[in-house]
């Protein structure tokens, strides 16, 4: 610490403050140089060099590159010197103003602990309509990822404009993408004990962290309780802009020709808001799941995650000489991670218990994977302790019945509640909300990330997206269109990362299994003999015959049928797959690759080549990270 | 080529795997990319600053964010010496706002920081003057979900 202190002290004298003020500045520095544990990683977490997931996480290294753009030194030194410089003055403020505000928090925060007891009825914040504003600049209906991504860009575009949130959840905005993969690490997911008094002392979705790539530990909620203004004061304080957030509240219907939306909650409580204009970030439409009943369980939002913890930590406590088993449904990332998760869960802690995961179709994630690397991803699962089983829906229903608990990953809505009663066009395939490539759908409405059926201006091709990437970029660009005079065209190529025990997949831009693919795979045994033996073939459910493509010679291959899967040498380590339309490369996806996502970005942007193999070349497959 | 092989697979054969040895794949490529573009950090190429860069966090749009962009407005175009000497005034509103918050703002972590700062550090020294600096430090891979 001293030497980066004097480093920069050399560098402008009126950096001495710094050696009164060190941690003060520190502390200021620190809030936007985004090491908070509230760090927000809508763009920045990219900033991060992944590494190999199936190596343990180590403190990040020195050399680690950093999160902040790079921005004169001096500049930014010298002013949070300045700002040190300040510290004492607001410090005579602060003890009286902090109790104040604790005040004010323990109150809010009761009205959320209470609801999360489960015999009481929930109360919503606020817990009356009236406390919303008669009118406000932008409504966001949704509390998720893009509508945060998006509450950002319209807060750094127009600091004067109130920007209400609203959402189902009583829990402020947070990542949802960890409730498949790390939260299942982290015993305080069911809420046991001290941690559970803890909870219902703080909020719960204030406290749960969870440890990320890095082995540095990030608060889940994307920024604290206390960063939102409260609703009732929202545009009525001295300054006019600010940020609310409503939970518990639903959207039940926009008037678009008044530019109002009808607020519901629960105990018949109702609101009506004016808006200038209006977003929907609902994420994926809730899906009530058919014969529903109590062994059924979902992982679509925390509270569901943790009531699948909770019950998951009963039934093991209650087992008796059968495990528990546990059925995943769902062939999809959500459905494979979290089975993955599961079994990984359970390995720790070592219990019993049997992770069960029945997919539809071919192979697990057959949507965007050709189907010799679903194989594969089977077989990693496999080896995670997940037991992959086939199934339609009539056996699913019959596995469901012996297990005693049921995940459903399967089920997903089709759009929006409001958007028909709202006169809001969704897609008949796709689902979602229809909108233009600006993400608007009508006067004044915009929809982004999962809740969006957008066209992609790139491909000219209609799309829906259910990555976290695309919720952050699409919510950033709907709300730069909102605040703005002239509205841009969502062109983000999105980017998903998955890990599957020990199969780590990264992919930018449009991965459809059904778009024609060519794959470059690292072969370690090839150098001399070029046979391939059947022991070492992909299996042979769809395999055709061996043919030769463009300016690519190959060998000739023997396929066989005969190659039992589980006797198989794996055989895909490393490789990079092509996604063509025509003769375009819209979509490439790194397989046990990493920090290369910038690398494909390009390919993209080029998209047409002659030899492919060339462009795989660029991504030295054979270069271990 | 013997180092290679190539194969179809999937449905009309439309999924082409091509498998290469170490030796052949280290080949160096005919192909060079084009430089990507540099997405744009906190102040821009015009010198104005880019409110919507992500480095900001919420400093910008959280309760404290008209204050913070008061004060840091009125530094980065102070022409006073000290740069900022001007601008105390600002920046004690700004403390004045945060000390409101010290959920938000009281963060306390030197081991972190100091690495971030050292990093940061030594990337602005190395590109000083350059408004962005699109390096390995931005690729972008975000942590992306299969979320549902």
């Amino acid at each position: 610490m001293l030497r980066v202190i004097s480093s920069i002290y050399l560098e402008n004298q009126t950096l001495e403050l710094l050696v009164n003020y060190r941690r003060d500045v520190l502390k200021l520095f620190r809030t936007y140089a985004t090491s908070s544990p509230y760090q927000t990683v809508l763009m920045n977490e990219d900033s991060k060099v992944r590494r190999d997931a199936r190596v343990p996480p180590q403190p990040p290294p020195p050399s680690q590159p950093p999160p902040q753009p790079p921005q004169p030194p001096r500049r930014a030194w010298t002013f949070a010197a300045a700002v040190a410089f300040t510290v004492s003055v607001g410090g005579m403020y602060f003890y009286k103003r902090l109790s104040d505000d604790e005040k004010k928090n323990t109150e809010e925060k009761k009205a959320v602990t209470e609801s999360k007891t489960a015999d009481k009825p929930t109360v919503p914040y606020p817990a009356d309509g009236g406390q919303f504003p008669e009118q406000v600049t932008f409504l966001v209906v949704g509390a998720g990822t893009a509508a945060f991504a998006a509450m950002r860009a319209l807060r750094a575009a127009r600091p004067d404009a109130q920007v209400l949130l609203v959402g189902e959840e009583m829990a402020v905005p947070y990542m949802r993408s960890p409730l498949s993969k790390e939260v299942w690490r982290e015993p305080a997911l069911s809420g046991g004990g001290e941690v559970e008094a803890d909870r219902q002392d703080r909020g719960a979705e204030e406290t749960l962290t969870f440890r990320q790539w890095n082995g540095r530990r990030r608060a889940l909620a994307y920024e604290p309780l206390a960063f939102y203004t409260p609703v009732e004061e929202l545009g009525r304080g001295l300054v006019a802009g600010g940020v609310a957030c409503a939970r518990g509240w639903r959207v039940r219907r926009l008037d678009v020709e008044r530019h109002q939306a009808e607020l519901v909650a629960a105990g018949g409580r109702s609101a009506t808001v004016r808006y200038q204009r209006c977003l929907l970030a609902t994420g994926p439409a809730p899906h009530s799941t058919s014969g529903s009943n109590e062994r059924v369980y979902r992982v679509h939002r925390l509270e569901d995650a943790r009531r699948l913890a909770a019950a998951l930590e009963r039934g093991e406590a209650q087992a008796g000489p059968r495990p528990l088993r546990v059925a995943v449904l769902g062939g999809g990332l959500l459905a494979c991670e979290l089975a993955a998760s599961l079994a990984q869960r359970c390995k720790e802690r070592g219990t019993r218990t049997q992770i069960v995961q029945i997919h539809r179709g071919g192979t697990p994630l057959e949507g965007i994977l050709p189907a010799y690397l679903g194989v594969e991803v089977s077989e990693a699962l496999r080896r995670a302790g997940v037991e992959v089983v086939r199934g339609e829906e009539d056996s699913e229903r019959g596995v469901a019945e012996v297990a005693d608990l049921v995940v459903d990953c399967a089920s997903q809505g089709h759009a929006p509640d409001l958007a028909t009663p709202s006169g809001l066009e969704t897609h008949d395939t796709l689902g979602g909300i229809v909108v233009n490539p600006e993400l608007q759908a009508r006067d004044g409405v915009y929809a982004a990330g999962d809740a969006a059926c957008y066209y992609d201006v790139v491909e000219s091709v209609r799309r829906r997206v259910q990555w976290h990437d695309h919720a952050v970029a699409s919510g950033r660009r709907a709300g730069e269109n909102m605040a703005g005079e002239r509205a841009r065209p969502y062109t983000h190529r999105p980017m998903l990362w998955s890990d599957l025990h020990d199969v780590a997949v990264e992919a930018v831009g449009h991965v459809d299994a059904t778009l024609r693919t060519v794959a470059v795979f690292l072969d370690e045994a090839r150098g001399g003999a070029a046979v391939v033996t059947d022991s070492a073939m992909p299996p042979a459910e769809r395999l055709n015959q061996e043919t030769t493509v463009g300016p690519v010679t190959g060998t000739s291959v023997e396929m066989t049928e005969s190659t039992p899967l589980r006797a198989r040498a794996r055989r895909f380590e490393r490789g990079v797959v092509f996604y063509l339309r025509g003769e375009r490369v819209v979509g490439v996806l790194l397989w046990n690759l990493f920090n290369r996502v910038q690398l494909a970005r390009q390919v993209l942007a080029q998209g047409e080549f002659q030899d492919l193999f060339e462009v795989a070349k660029l991504f030295t497959i054979h270069d271990q990270d | 080529m013997a180092n290679r092989s190539v194969m179809s697979l999937g449905p009309g054969g439309k999924d082409t795997i091509i498998l290469a040895s170490r030796e052949e794949l280290s080949q160096p490529s005919s192909i060079k990319l084009p430089e990507p573009e540099p997405s744009p950090g906190l102040i821009l190429a015009d010198g104005s600053i880019n409110w919507g860069c992500p480095c900001l966090g919420g400093m910008a749009t959280g309760p404290c964010g008209n204050q913070f962009r008061d004060a840091f407005s009125c530094f980065h175009y102070s022409e006073a010496d000290p740069k900022g000497s001007d601008c105390y005034e600002k920046f004690s509103v700004m403390q004045e706002c945060m000390s409101h918050y010290p959920e938000l703002y009281g963060k306390d972590d030197d081991e972190e920081l100091s690495a971030a700062l050292e990093s940061a550090n030594d990337a602005s020294s190395a590109n000083s003057g350059s408004d962005t600096s699109h390096t390995q430090a931005q690729e972008n891979t975000v942590k992306a979900a299969g979320d549902g």
